[in-house]
């Protein structure tokens, strides 16, 4: 037998001792046990010894109840805060969102107060040339039949439409001087920024 | 308590583990009833049987679980792992105190465990008399053993001791107690 069958067979030893009587042991378990065992009478005294040392088990008291109440008063006290911590945030978000939305709202709304002329920057003197059909029935007058007033008019522009001609737009590339010196209808105009 | 009970019973130890720590009672409770008794019992045997410190080692082993919920490692047994606490709590417990001192003063405050065999009962004695004049390694490892039945593997990890080190040590410990008990081999083996 070599010295880890020898270790490995000392722990099978106790147990051999416990649970079988002498004349239920074969050879191999005989040989296991001898080196702490070589005889009936010494394996008995340790089966006894262990009987003993097991049945000592049953020879211990009850612990104390007050020992798990003790113990119960010691285990940690975890508030309820972190649930009403969530809703506090959730409420806060929601307000953020409110006021957020609050603020771009009115934003966009600011918009509205700039004069017709200036939202309209593509086309604001044809909107506002268009006004001034819709309300004064004034006639507009096409690229075709400028381009032919234009040789006929006089070569000084009204100087209230002189922007006019920087626009690029072409169907207001230029405006009847004759209309200009009409001062009531200039003053229907708006102003073009 | 019954309703609780059921809700755990099924619950592995180291699933009620975690539940400590966020103040779980039902589940104080549980790991408790499966433990408290036993481990009471190891420190009253390692104790000189004094019920007493027993106890308050018995709370002070739980409460250290409760506190040190956290440093339990997964996938290591939750029984080896309280017995290891229980184990280094004797140590020092043994070191604190004058062994033989306590000893003494315990053996006058024993109980009689059997009065219809005197033989058994001086037997018993002796028994108990041995494994308490043991060093405190060898009578954690003859406990442990033969009194809370733990296999060679576990008291290896509570000890931490390599397992081949764990069976030479109780080969030659039940040697060392057959010698001593010798002049009771003449003594039928039931009472």
């Amino acid at each position: 037998m070599n010295h880890y069958q020898f270790i490995h067979n000392m722990l099978q030893a106790d147990e051999i001792i416990q649970q079988k009587e002498w004349h239920q042991l074969d050879a191999l378990e005989k040989a296991v046990i001898a080196e702490l065992a070589d005889n009936e009478t010494e394996f008995n005294l340790l089966k006894k010894m262990l009987m003993v040392s097991s049945g000592e088990v049953s020879e211990v008291p009850q612990v104390a109840v007050s020992v798990q109440e003790q113990i119960r008063s010691a285990l940690p006290v975890v508030k309820k805060i972190s649930s009403h911590r969530n809703w506090y945030a959730v409420a806060a978000a929601i307000l953020v969102m409110i006021i957020a939305t609050i603020f771009f709202l009115k934003k966009e709304n600011k918009n509205e107060d700039i004069p017709f002329v200036k939202k309209n920057i593509k086309n604001p003197v044809t909107d506002s040339m268009i006004k001034i059909t819709q309300d004064t029935s004034i006639l507009l007058v096409k690229k075709e039949k400028i381009t032919e007033q234009k040789k006929k008019s006089s070569p000084s522009p009204a100087p209230v439409f002189h922007s006019l001609k920087d626009t690029s737009q072409d169907n207001y590339a230029g405006i009847d001087a004759t209309v200009s010196s009409n001062m009531s209808l200039i003053d229907l105009i708006t102003e073009v920024e | 308590m019954g309703i609780t009970g059921s809700i755990y019973q099924h619950y592995k130890d180291e699933e009620l583990l975690p539940l400590l720590k966020s103040g779980g009672h039902a589940a104080f409770d549980e790991l408790y009833k499966r433990y408290g008794q036993k481990m009471f019992s190891y420190f009253f045997r390692m104790l000189w049987k004094n019920k007493e410190l027993a106890e308050d080692f018995t709370q002070d082993l739980f409460v250290k679980l409760i506190n040190n919920a956290d440093a339990y490692l997964e996938g290591r047994n939750v029984s080896t792992w309280l017995y290891s606490i229980a184990n280094n709590m004797c140590k020092n417990e043994y070191r604190k105190q004058e062994v033989r001192k306590v000893h003494g003063m315990q053996q006058k405050a024993e109980p009689s465990t059997d009065a219809v065999n005197p033989d058994m009962k001086r037997f018993k004695e002796a028994v108990h008399q041995c494994t308490n004049e043991l060093p405190e390694e060898k009578k954690a490892l003859y406990m442990l053993r033969f009194q809370e039945n733990l296999s060679v593997p576990d008291i290896s990890k509570i000890m931490n001791l390599p397992e081949g080190t764990i069976k030479s040590r109780i080969f030659y410990l039940l040697k060392e107690m057959k010698e001593k008990l010798k002049e009771f081999e003449s003594l039928p083996i039931y009472p």
